[in-house]
C-alpha cells in the first residue's frame, strides 16, 4: 500500500525527547535513502553518459561559480542542502551574467543558482517534499503491532508537522521550492520501493524507552480522537450527496448555490436551537403556570387588528379566515408565540426561604438572544471571510484568464455525458470570449460614439435609479393607506356582522347581491393588507429582469462588466426594498410623529395595542409572500417552461430552456435571509420558518435543477461568486442590524404586551443588569452609549484595514519583484549553460533560444548593460529579503 | 456498507489506510464498495483471500462514473496506478481519490495535476503537452490555430522564465492562485 504521506525530519519538531529520537531516526533513513539515491543517480548518469542533457532541465549548472547575494536568497527561497553533482571542472575564469553579476573565478565553492525549475529535488530532502508524495510501504502489516504503532505516530507527527510547515512556508512567500514528483524523475513504483528499503531500517530500531512510549500514546491518543472528532463533524455534514449529485450534473457553479443555502440552514438551525431553548420553552412555561406575578397581560391586547377576511358564521368560513389569517399573520396568530407580544415580562423566581431570587431573568434573555442571533450569522460570515482571504486573495494579482479556463478549468466532478460536452462547449464560448474581449481592447472608439454612449448610460442609470425611487415610493404610500385603512376595517366590522346576521331573511338574489359586494371589498380589504408585501415581492422579481433587458442596451464593452453591473443593480434594488419596508415600518411605530401615534390622537383610539406585533406580522407576511412568489415564478419559468419547451415543437424553437444563474439566485436567498434576521427579534419562532423554508427551497430547487435546468452558459467562478456572497450577506447583515439597533435603543415598548412592558427602552434589562453589576463595567456601558466611542471605534477598525491593505499592497510589490528576479536569474542560467557548452565544445558562444541576444553581446557591450542591471538586482535582494520574514 | 466490508479488510489494515489517506473509515468503505462494484465476484474473492493487491484493468476502472466522461481518464489512470499501466490496485484506486478529494491539500493536487498533464511524461509541460489539453478540454472542437494561439496566450500568461515550457514550479504558482482549482480538481465517490 502506497500513501499519501511523506516521512521526512522538520525543525519544527518539539523539543521532546521523543522527538530528537526521532529525529536521528529519520536522519539515519535520510543517510540510507541518499546512498540509495546517489546510486540510483550514478546510474542514471551511466545511462546517459555522452548524451547532452537539454539544457532547461538539467541542474549541473554553472559549475564552479558561486553567486554571493543570490545564494543567500536561494538558501532562504528553497534552503537546498544538496548539491548538484559536478560533472567536470570549467576553466578558472571569471564570468559575466546577462544580468550583470561577475561570477567568482574561485572554483572551489559549490553552486548554488538551482532557481526554480532546475532543482535537483530528491524525495528525501525535508523542506521539498511534500506531505502527499513520498510514499511508504505498509503492505504486510505483520511486523509487529508495536512498530507499526511507532511508525505511524511517527510519519503522522512528521506529516502533521510538516504540512503545517510546508502551508505556512507556502503561503509566506512567492516562488517556493519545487515539489519532489515534478522535479525528479523517479515514478511513483521507484519511489515505493526506496520506501520499502527505507522502512527495513524502521523497523530494526530498538524498543523506545518508556517514556518516549508513553509521550507517543499520548500524541497518538489526541490525534486519534481530534480525528473522529473531525470524522464527526464530517459526516454530520447535511446533503452531502444531494450536492454532490447536483454537482455532477450541472457542475461546480450551481453546486455553490446549494452550499450556501446549507450554510444558510446551519445559522438557521443554531439561531432556532437558541429561540426553542431559551425564549419559546421558557415562555411557555411561564404562560401555562399563572401563578406566576404577570396579570397585565390580556389576550385580546395582542390583536392589533381585526382581520375576518371571509364573513359568516358557518365552518367553511371559519377555515377560510383561519387559513388567511395564517398566511397573512393576523389574527389568532397574534395571540400565539410567534410573537414577541405574546412573551411574558416577568422572571422566573425560585423562594428559598424567605427571600425570593430570580433564576430567569425573562425579559434579559429575550433580549440578548436577539442579538445573539445577529452575533451568530456575524461569526460565520467573518469565518468565511478569513478563509477565503487565507486561501487566495493575497496573492491575486492580475487574471490569467486563458491558463485558469484551460489548466484549472476542467470540472473533474462531472459525471455525466452532457455535461461534460457542455462544459466543454462552455469552454470554448469563454475562451472566444475572452478572445474577443482582448481584440475589443485595441478597438478604439470614436469619441463621438463615446459621448453617445456615455450620456446613453446616464439615461439608463437615471431610468433604473428613477424606478426604484418610484416603486419605493408606491409602497410607502400603499404602507401608509394599509394602515390607515385597516383601522377603518377594524370600525367597519361591527357593522358588517349586523348584515351577516340578517342573511337568512334575504332571498337569493339578494344574498348574491350582497356576496359579490363583499367579496370585492373583502378582495380590497385583502390587497390593503397585502399590498405592501406584494409589491415588494413583485418588484424583486421584475426588476432583476428589467436591469438585464436594460443592460443590453448600454453597450458595455465586456460581458462581464455588463453582468457585474445588472447584478449590483439587482442588489441594490433588494437591500433598498427591504430597508424601505423597515424604514416604513419604522415611520409608522416611531413613538413620536408616527404615523400610528397621529391617527391615535386624530382618532382618540388605540390602532394598535402592540406595535411589536404589528412589524412581526408585517415581516412575516413579506415572508410569506416571497415564498409564494418563489414558488410560483420557479413554476412558471421552470417547470411550465420546460414542460412546454419538450412537448411543443413551436416553442421549442422560440424559447430556450432555462438557465440557472447562479448570482440572481443568491441574491434572492439574501433577500430572503434579510427578512428572516430583520424579523427574528419581533417573532422568535421566525427561525423555524426559516429551517423549513431554507429545506423545502433545497429539495424544490433540487428537483427543478436535476430536471428543468441547463448548466449555466458562462464560466462561473465558485471563489468570485463565494466572496460575492460574503459581501452580500455581511452588508445585508449590517442593514437589518442597524434597524434592529434603532428600534432596541430608541422605541418605548407597549404598554400591555411582550417582555419588555412597563419598560421605558427596550433595551433596559441590559442596563439594569450592568448597573447592577457594579463600578467598572457600568462605567463602559455609560461611555459606550456615547457616540463618539462608537465613532472612534469604527475609525480605529477603518484604519487596521488600511494598514492590512498596505501591507498587502507591499508584499505584491514584493512578488512582482521576485517574479522579475526569476525571469533575470533564468537568463543567468541559460547563459551559464550556454557558456560552459562552448568551454566543452571549445567553439564560441551559440546562439540560445531565448537569450541569444544577450549571449551574442561583446563583453564591453555587456559591462555597459552591467551597471544597470546590477544596480536592479541589489533593489530585488534589498527587497526580497526582508520580505521573505513576513 | 457495515459488517461485511469491515470484515473484508481487516481491522489493522483499515487503520493502515485511514492512516495514511485523508478519509474516514467510514468514507474507506463506501470506496471500497464503489471499487468492489467495477467487478464485484473479482474483488470479494481476491480480498476473501486477504490480497489487497488484486489489479482492476483500465477498462474496469474507468466504468467509474467520475472518470467515465473525464478527457483525461486515461492520464488519471495512468499516473495513479503502480505500474503505470492504468491497471489499478485497491491502494492505487484509494490513492487517486484521496488525492482527489476535498480534503487533500491544494500542492498535492498541483503536483498530481502537473503529472496528468504532462502527456509525454517529460517532467514540463510544453507546447505539445499544451495543445493537447486544449483540445482534450474542449473536446477536440477548435481549429489548430486557434488552439496554437491559446497556447500562446497561456505561455504569455504564465511562463515566468519565457523557455516556452511550463516547468512544475510554474504550474503549481498557477494553480495555487486559482481558488477554482481545489474545487474543480476534485472527485468524490
Amino acid at each position: 500500500m502506497d500513501f499519501v504521506k511523506g516521512l521526512f525530519d522538520s525543525d519544527k519538531e518539539s523539543d521532546s525527547g521523543s522527538a530528537k529520537k526521532n529525529r536521528q531516526k529519520m536522519n539515519k533513513n535520510f543517510d540510507k535513502a541518499d546512498k540509495y539515491n546517489s546510486k540510483k543517480k550514478a546510474k542514471k548518469d551511466e545511462d546517459v553518459t555522452g548524451v547532452p542533457r537539454r539544457p532547461n532541465r538539467s541542474n549541473k549548472v554553472g559549475p564552479g561559480a558561486d553567486v554571493p547575494d543570490q545564494s543567500v536568497a536561494m538558501n532562504n527561497l528553497d534552503s537546498s542542502e544538496d548539491m548538484p553533482e559536478i560533472p567536470m571542472r570549467p576553466k578558472s575564469r571569471a564570468v559575466i551574467l546577462p544580468s550583470g553579476l561577475i561570477i567568482g573565478s574561485e572554483d572551489d565553492s559549490s553552486v548554488h543558482t538551482s532557481t526554480l525549475s532546475s532543482h535537483s529535488s530528491d524525495s528525501f530532502n525535508p523542506r521539498n517534499g511534500l506531505p502527499g508524495l513520498a510514499r511508504i510501504e505498509v503492505e504486510d502489516v505483520d511486523n509487529g503491532l508495536v512498530e507499526d504503532d511507532k511508525k505511524s505516530s511517527t510519519v503522522k507527527r512528521q506529516v502533521r508537522t510538516l504540512d503545517g510547515a510546508g502551508r505556512r512556508k507556502s503561503s509566506a512567500h512567492f516562488g517556493r521550492s519545487v515539489s519532489a514528483p515534478a522535479g525528479e524523475k523517479l515514478s511513483l513504483a521507484e519511489r515505493r520501493t526506496l520506501r520499502r528499503a527505507e522502512r527495513v531500517g524502521v523497523v530494526e530500531k530498538k524498543q523506545l524507552p518508556f517514556f518516549t512510549r508513553i509521550a507517543y500514546e499520548f500524541t497518538m491518543g489526541i490525534q486519534k480522537t481530534t480525528r473522529k472528532i473531525q470524522e464527526g463533524f464530517r459526516n454530520a455534514q447535511i446533503w452531502g450527496p444531494s450536492i454532490k449529485e447536483l454537482e455532477g450534473n450541472l457542475g461546480s457553479g450551481v453546486s455553490t448555490y446549494f452550499r450556501v443555502l446549507r450554510w444558510l440552514l446551519k445559522i438557521n438551525v443554531i439561531s432556532m436551537v437558541m429561540a426553542l431553548g431559551l425564549i419559546a420553552t421558557p415562555g411557555i412555561w411561564m404562560n401555562e403556570h399563572h401563578d406566576l406575578p404577570d396579570t397585565s397581560l390580556n389576550k385580546d391586547d395582542l390583536n392589533c387588528t381585526n382581520p375576518n377576511f371571509v364573513e359568516g358564521n358557518d365552518t367553511a368560513a371559519d377555515v377560510a379566515n383561519y387559513i388567511l389569517q395564517f398566511l397573512t399573520g393576523q389574527g389568532w396568530m397574534e395571540g400565539t408565540a410567534l410573537y414577541l407580544g405574546w412573551y411574558p415580562a416577568s422572571n422566573i423566581t425560585r423562594t428559598s426561604g424567605d427571600t425570593e431570587k430570580t433564576t430567569y431573568n425573562f425579559p434579559l434573555a429575550y433580549l440578548l438572544v436577539g442579538l445573539a442571533y445577529f452575533l451568530v450569522a456575524l461569526m460565520f460570515i467573518l469565518n468565511n471571510i478569513a478563509r477565503l482571504f487565507k486561501k487566495s486573495a493575497a496573492e491575486k494579482i492580475e487574471t490569467k484568464t486563458y491558463s485558469e479556463l484551460i489548466l484549472t478549468g476542467w470540472d473533474y466532478t462531472i459525471q455525466n455525458k452532457k455535461t461534460a460536452q457542455l462544459r466543454s462547449t462552455t469552454v470554448i464560448k469563454s475562451l472566444k470570449e475572452a478572445l474577443s474581449n482582448d481584440a475589443q481592447k485595441f478597438v478604439k472608439i470614436s469619441f463621438k460614439k463615446e459621448i453617445g454612449i456615455i450620456v446613453l448610460r446616464v439615461c439608463t442609470n437615471c431610468v433604473a435609479v428613477a424606478a426604484m425611487i418610484g416603486t419605493v415610493f408606491l409602497y410607502y404610500r400603499e404602507v401608509v393607506r394599509g394602515t390607515s385603512e385597516d383601522a377603518a376595517n377594524s370600525t367597519n366590522a361591527c357593522g358588517e356582522k349586523l348584515e351577516t346576521a340578517d342573511f337568512s331573511n334575504l332571498t337569493d338574489i339578494e344574498i348574491n347581491e350582497i356576496s359579490a359586494e363583499l367579496i370585492t371589498r373583502e378582495l380590497a380589504r385583502f390587497w390593503s393588507s397585502y399590498s405592501a408585501s406584494i409589491i415588494v415581492s413583485l418588484s424583486n422579481i421584475l426588476f432583476p429582469i428589467f436591469f438585464e433587458f436594460l443592460g443590453q442596451y448600454e453597450f458595455y464593452r465586456f460581458q462581464s462588466t455588463r453582468i457585474a453591473i445588472t447584478m449590483v443593480r439587482s442588489f441594490v434594488m433588494k437591500l433598498f426594498s427591504v430597508c424601505v419596508f423597515l424604514y416604513v415600518l419604522y415611520q409608522a411605530t416611531k413613538p413620536s410623529g408616527g404615523i400610528m401615534e397621529t391617527w391615535q390622537r386624530d382618532n382618540n383610539t388605540l390602532l394598535y395595542n402592540c406595535w411589536e406585533n404589528y412589524i412581526g406580522a408585517q415581516l412575516y407576511q413579506l415572508c410569506i409572500i416571497d415564498f409564494i412568489v418563489f414558488c410560483t415564478s420557479l413554476f412558471f419559468s421552470e417547470v411550465l417552461r420546460n414542460i412546454l419547451i419538450n412537448n411543443i415543437k413551436w416553442f421549442r424553437s422560440k424559447v430556450e430552456q432555462p438557465e440557472f444563474n447562479i448570482p440572481k439566485e443568491i441574491l434572492d436567498l439574501c433577500y430572503k435571509q434579510m427578512i428572516f434576521w430583520s424579523a427574528i427579534f419581533f417573532s422568535p419562532l421566525m427561525c423555524c420558518v426559516a429551517v423549513i423554508e431554507v429545506i423545502v427551497i433545497f429539495y424544490l430547487r433540487k428537483a427543478s435543477a436535476l430536471r428543468n435546468v441547463r448548466p449555466p452558459q458562462k464560466v462561473v467562478l465558485t471563489s468570485q461568486s463565494s466572496s460575492m456572497v460574503n459581501a452580500v450577506f455581511l452588508v445585508s447583515l449590517i442593514f437589518v442590524f442597524v434597524f434592529v439597533g434603532l428600534v432596541i435603543f430608541q422605541f418605548k415598548p407597549s404598554a400591555h404586551c411582550g417582555p419588555f412592558r412597563g419598560k421605558t427602552k427596550i433595551h433596559e434589562p441590559l442596563g439594569l443588569l450592568i448597573e447592577n453589576s457594579g463600578g467598572f463595567k457600568t462605567y463602559i456601558y455609560d461611555n459606550l452609549k456615547m457616540t463618539a466611542v462608537i465613532v472612534s471605534i469604527v475609525i480605529i477598525v477603518l484604519l487596521i484595514i488600511y494598514y492590512f491593505k498596505s501591507l498587502a499592497a507591499s508584499r505584491n510589490l514584493t512578488i512582482k519583484l521576485l517574479r522579475h528576479q526569476i525571469k533575470v536569474e533564468h537568463v543567468d542560467k541559460q547563459f551559464l549553460i550556454e557558456h560552459i557548452k562552448s568551454q566543452i565544445t571549445g567553439k564560441p558562444v551559440q546562439e540560445g533560444k531565448k537569450d541569444g541576444t544577450v549571449s551574442r553581446m561583446s563583453h564591453s557591450q555587456l559591462s555597459g548593460e552591467l551597471a544597470n542591471k546590477t544596480k536592479k538586482n541589489m533593489t530585488i535582494h534589498r527587497y526580497a529579503n526582508p520580505s521573505l520574514k513576513i | 456498507m457495515g459488517n461485511s466490508e469491515s470484515a473484508l479488510i481487516s481491522e489493522k489494515q483499515l487503520e493502515i489506510y485511514q492512516l495514511e489517506t485523508f478519509f474516514t473509515r467510514k468514507e474507506i468503505l463506501h470506496i471500497y464498495q464503489s471499487f468492489e462494484n467495477l467487478n464485484p465476484d473479482k474483488v470479494r474473492e481476491a480480498f476473501m483471500a486477504g490480497n489487497y493487491q488484486v489489479k482492476m484493468d483500465y477498462q474496469e476502472v474507468i466504468q467509474l462514473a467520475e472518470l467515465k466522461y473525464s478527457p483525461f481518464k486515461d492520464r488519471i489512470c495512468r499516473v495513479f496506478s503502480e505500474d503505470q499501466s492504468g491497471d489499478m490496485t485497491f491502494s492505487d484506486y484509494l490513492d487517486m481519490l484521496s488525492v482527489m478529494s476535498m480534503q487533500a491539500p491544494k500542492d498535492l493536487k498541483a503536483a498530481y495535476a502537473f503529472k496528468i498533464y504532462d502527456f509525454n511524461d517529460d517532467d514540463e509541460i510544453d507546447r505539445t503537452d499544451l495543445d493537447e489539453l486544449v483540445n482534450r478540454v474542449t473536446g477536440f472542437r477548435m481549429k489548430t490555430e486557434d488552439v496554437d494561439g491559446i497556447v500562446d496566450e497561456i505561455l504569455k500568461e504564465c511562463d515566468m522564465d519565457e523557455n516556452g515550457t511550463l516547468t512544475a514550479a510554474e504550474f503549481e504558482d498557477i494553480l495555487h492562485k486559482s481558488p477554482e482549482f481545489s474545487a474543480n480538481f476534485n472527485i468524490e465517490v
